[in-house]
């Protein structure tokens, strides 16, 4: 209890980051470097390209701390910058198509299944086909999927972030979840065909 | 079944799987869904993709950001305090030279207007050109505030005036001061 109660809490370390010191900023970034590199992971589909993206993400939160408003969860306002950052990037670039199959930098959560290969193999193929699907769809709709499933953010949560209205986070949803239908549809009609059903 | 309906239907699902369920019926909705075989497939789809995404883990990197960011942020640091005593130097330097300029220029006006001899009007000329090309570049960079250009600017215009008035008081001595109006 005393070792917790003596941790100084994310507001205190806001305050000194503010302040210009780089180790209470450092805390911070390595109590929320998870979920922002699984968001930018999510969404750029490259594990060099979202480690590049998280560190920006965090540079650019630092710069602009000043900007923070205190009364916004901090974890929300950087998914803000994260996000911003991850769709302009998918913007500049044409097309971009990574295995998550050749990707020496994830690691996978461990599971009590991961001894057996064949289980093993077939959670490999099922997390590359997922990232392959939200790799197909348009950047403004990979945000809202990736905050509803990877951090169970509801509509409010998510409008927030993506600086958009409740009924129009709905829309995006929707559409992003019609597209992957698809996709699954196309996917398992043409079990051997690895093109994508849309192209971004 | 209409592609319309089968939206609305889909809608209907989409909100059912937020967990907006208000009312909605997940098996009498797959019966709509069954009066069109292409409304179905994609309503199974829907749901299908919905247990892959709710079960797929968070990825994780082997890199920690953490070291990586405060690096960056320490290098970044480093090069602002230089930029900002590179800024502080070249500004004082900038406005020392006008104002020591300016009063060398009057003095020696005052003084003796005959005074201001060619070697001396191409000094002041060329550090005049000099110090106007440090204030466009800092300008540039935008380092400098409006007000501390224009007040630069107002230094170098007396200081041009006075070299000016100097010179054509060399040239027609009559039209100036000069010791014999003293």
């Amino acid at each position: 209890m005393e070792h917790a109660a003596s941790q100084p809490s994310e507001r205190e370390l806001l305050q000194r980051a503010q302040s210009g010191d780089h180790r209470a900023f450092a805390s911070i970034v390595q109590a929320y470097q998870r979920p922002v590199y699984n968001l930018c992971y999510r969404m750029l589909g490259d594990p060099a390209e979202a480690e590049d993206a998280t560190q920006e993400t965090f540079i650019r939160a630092y710069t602009h701390l000043d900007r923070y408003d205190p009364n916004r969860k901090f974890i929300n306002w950087v998914f803000t910058i994260a996000s911003n950052h991850c769709v302009d990037r998918l913007r500049k670039r044409k097309m971009v198509w990574t295995s998550y199959e050749d990707n020496p930098y994830v690691e996978r959560m461990p599971t009590a299944d991961n001894a057996n290969p064949h289980i093993m193999a077939e959670q490999r193929e099922r997390a590359d086909e997922i990232q392959r699907w939200i790799d197909q769809l348009p950047p403004d709709y990979r945000t809202p999927i990736v905050l509803l499933y990877w951090y169970n953010y509801s509509y409010e949560e998510i409008a927030d972030i993506m600086n958009l209205s409740v009924p129009a986070v709905k829309s995006r949803l929707h559409r992003a979840r019609k597209r992957i239908a698809e996709m699954v549809q196309h996917a398992r009609s043409n079990p051997f065909s690895t093109s994508p059903a849309h192209g971004t | 079944m209409i592609m319309k309906d089968c939206d609305r239907l889909l809608q209907q699902l989409s909100n059912y799987l937020d967990g907006h369920s208000d009312g909605i019926d997940l098996i009498a909705l797959r019966r709509q869904a069954e009066a069109d075989v292409d409304c179905l497939a994609l309503f199974e789809s829907m749901l299908e993709a919905h247990a892959l995404f709710s079960a797929a883990p968070m990825v994780n990197s082997s890199r920690d950001v953490s070291q990586s960011v405060t690096t960056v942020l320490r290098r970044q640091q480093r090069r602002e305090r230089l930029a900002l005593l590179l800024v502080l130097s070249l500004g004082a330097l900038t406005a020392f030279i006008p104002i020591a300029l300016l009063i060398w220029a009057g003095m020696a006006f005052w003084i003796d207007p005959n005074i201001m001899s060619p070697m001396i009007h191409s000094v002041v000329a060329f550090l005049s050109q000099t110090t106007t090309l440090i204030i466009a570049l800092l300008s540039a960079i935008q380092h400098l505030p409006p007000w501390a250009i224009m007040s630069l600017f107002t230094l170098f215009s007396l200081s041009f005036l006075l070299m000016a008035l100097a010179l054509a008081n060399q040239r027609q001595p009559e039209l100036f001061f000069s010791p014999h109006h003293a």
